[in-house]
């Protein structure tokens, strides 16, 4: 009997764990991942890493929470253990600051940090632009450690890697399943006008003094120490298709850093950035067949994560798995000889 | 007035500091100078780790816990500074792990955001089942002192490289005031049974993703002679011993070894650092600190002294407090000295 033969395509954080996940489950199944960008060449690569999430509109808040419970479950344990250094997975303890205090307390995913609590006013004199603040201790993935790494899990489990751009669907319709976790690329890939790019700028400092993370809650200026740099942040620039890098973008993102930490001023700059978010209203985790030549082929989607893919990954990938093994109970039995 | 400090660690170097803060323009000419037969890179401030923590139990001694509060407040305040990153002063938090439920320690008041563990974090830490997070203040000694002197430098405090057999040679010299801040061997200018060497020997690696220190604490084994791991500005210190009565400043194989795979049961991922240096230092322990006035009669002269040392494994963390303390104490002396009828013409 032939083995099922699956296509994941898109080599972020999403494509990768998703494939891993696949693989890993599936062991009877042939996993081939394609992708015209690796790391260190991803959205993801430029991605701060700490996880932090916000509600989609239209998704069920239960399924929201799972997806960041797994997630963080996971790279929490990679944080504590020996795998640590390797995977570019660390421990990292900090706070998000608000200028006014918010509606909700608690947010969802309180429960699934470690430590989660609100700041004390003496913690809060630091910062005196700000009202309130939560404290807390999480995962900070960096993919270009995270990826390799991955990608050495994946291939351990059989899984196959191959540089190659897809531009339509069709050029896949030689397998008999696709994952789709092209991010922004679905624009083109499956025609998804709802995508669209949330264009994000950071700087790379040097600052190893510096051990805690700090974000203000509009998600615009953040200040994320990992294992060899800072990173500094940040735009969020709806629709803007910019890959270079923009000075004011810059001038404006040390000022703000700054105002939040003074002793920044002092670093050195090492390196700057720029991504684009796969933007959408609602993550697109469902499956669906589509026609290519004269087969009905199950696709499942799984982008649009916005600026909370490494948030993300884990949590939908092991979703996308509970999707993919329905494809797979439906395949008929003549496809399969 | 002549001042002569004897010790360029931190508390020598801090009391000089409080000193000429306070009284630069209230006594003049004040003359500070500085004796000492080490500096740093090479005190016994340079092998801290720079966590600012007191002992998790401070015996009832309320000076002392005031004076460590004081110096967690200073430092808070210099994080504000420019000078901070200079000063190697940053803000770190992190665990402190018991294996059996102990009372909150008496800091819990004055680090910020202290609280119990959660289960999920004892869970973390196989082998404890009790603890507290807190972030803390960060002092490290290599940056600290140099800044000190720096600072003292400009100010016209003089340095110099000389071991100082006894007080009464500086007072012959010509010292109004002698501060006693020799640390371990205060014993050799008086002698002082209560003063014992606590031996300390650590690691230093290369770990830059750890961003939190742990401290172990087993009541049984003693202070610091569990294992902790204290992520510095660019390496991370591994530790410790806590020996008293060794007098051996030489690194000892036997105890690198415990440290080492003590360290590596605490925190797996140590595994893939690499070892850079090894240090070990004589933390001057005493049952408290000895932070008085002298005054030692020598023929028909008396000789001003101030003590200030005994400060175990905690001086970075009580520094500014006991230099404040001996500067009031100097006060007093310069009190006394203005309402005495000029002897000399």
């Amino acid at each position: 009997m032939k083995s099922v033969r699956v296509v994941v395509v898109g080599a972020g954080v999403v494509g990768f764990s998703t494939a891993v996940c696949i693989s890993e489950a599936f062991p009877s199944c042939s996993v081939t991942l394609v992708a015209d960008s690796f790391s260190p060449h991803t959205t993801s690569d430029g991605a701060a890493g700490i996880m932090s999430a916000e509600e989609f509109p239209d998704i069920p808040l239960e399924r929201q929470r799972c997806w960041f419970k797994d997630s963080s479950d996971h790279l929490l344990a990679i944080a504590q253990s020996q795998h640590s250094p390797d995977a570019g997975v660390i421990l990292s303890s900090g706070c998000q600051l608000f200028k006014e205090v918010p509606a909700n307390l608690k947010p969802f995913w309180s429960e699934f940090v470690i430590g989660f609590r609100l700041m004390t006013d003496e913690e809060l004199k630091r910062f005196p632009e700000y009202k309130f603040g939560r404290a807390f201790t999480t995962a900070k993935c960096e993919c270009s450690s995270y990826l390799p790494w991955l990608e050495k899990r994946f291939k351990k489990a059989g899984g196959l890697v191959e540089k190659r751009k897809v531009n339509s669907l069709q050029e896949l319709s030689h397998f008999d399943l696709i994952v789709n976790c092209s991010g922004l690329g679905s624009k083109t890939l499956v025609g998804d006008t709802q995508v669209h790019p949330v264009r994000g700028q950071i700087l790379k400092v040097e600052a190893p003094w510096l051990k805690h993370f700090i974000r203000d809650a509009d998600g615009k200026t953040y200040i994320f120490p990992g294992i060899h740099s800072v990173i500094l942040g940040g735009t969020r620039q709806e629709g803007d298709w910019r890959l270079q890098v923009d000075r004011g973008d810059a001038e404006s993102i040390l000022e703000r850093c700054s105002r939040l930490e003074p002793s920044l001023r002092k670093a050195k700059v090492l390196s700057e950035w720029v991504g684009l978010r796969p933007g959408r209203r609602n993550l697109r985790l469902e499956r669906e067949v589509v026609r290519l030549q004269d087969r009905r082929v199950p696709v499942v989607h799984n982008y649009g994560h916005g600026g909370f893919g490494v948030t993300l990954a884990w949590g939908t990938a092991l979703d996308a798995v509970g999707l993919v093994r329905q494809c797979l109970n439906e395949i008929p039995l003549q496809a399969k000889l | 007035m002549r001042v002569a400090v004897i010790g360029a660690g931190v508390i020598g170097l801090s009391t000089a500091q409080s000193i000429y803060e306070r009284f630069h323009s209230k006594v003049s000419p004040l003359t500070i100078e500085v004796y000492a037969d080490c500096f740093t890179p090479l005190t016994t401030s340079d092998g801290a780790a720079g966590l600012w923590q007191p002992y998790l139990h401070d015996k009832g001694n309320v000076q002392e816990t005031k004076w460590n509060k004081e110096t967690f407040d200073y430092l808070l305040n210099c994080l504000s500074s420019p000078e901070a990153i200079k000063m190697g002063i940053f803000l770190q938090s992190g665990y402190n792990l018991c294996t059996d439920r102990l009372p909150e320690p008496s800091f819990k008041h004055s680090v910020l955001g202290f609280r119990a563990l959660t289960e999920r974090e004892i869970e973390m830490f196989p082998g404890y089942n009790s603890g507290w997070f807190n972030t803390a203040l960060m002092v490290e000694g290599k940056s600290y002192l140099p800044w000190l002197m720096d600072w003292l430098k400009k100010r016209g405090v003089r340095f110099y490289e000389k071991k100082i057999e006894s007080f009464k040679t500086l007072s012959e010299a010509g010292a109004d005031v002698i501060i006693n801040c020799t640390g371990v061997r205060s014993g050799e200018l008086q002698p002082d049974p209560d003063l014992k060497p606590g031996r300390g020997q650590i690691l230093k690696v290369d770990a830059p993703w750890l961003k939190h220190w742990i401290i172990t604490h087993s009541p049984k084994d003693g202070v610091y002679n569990t294992p902790y791991i204290i992520p510095g500005s660019r390496l991370v210190t591994v530790g410790g011993v806590f020996q008293v009565g060794n007098w051996s400043e030489q690194n000892n194989s036997i105890d690198h070894k415990c440290i080492w795979e003590n360290a590596c049961n605490l925190e797996p991922s140590l595994k893939h650092a690499k070892i850079v240096d090894d240090w070990s230092g004589l933390r001057p322990v005493r049952s408290k600190v000895r932070l008085e006035r002298e005054t030692i009669q020598s023929g028909s002269s008396a000789i001003e002294v101030i003590h200030n040392y005994g400060h175990g494994g905690f001086g970075l963390t009580i520094h500014r407090g006991c230099a404040e303390e001996a500067a009031r104490l100097f006060g007093q002396i310069v009190e006394e000295k203005g309402k005495r009828p000029k002897a000399r013409l």
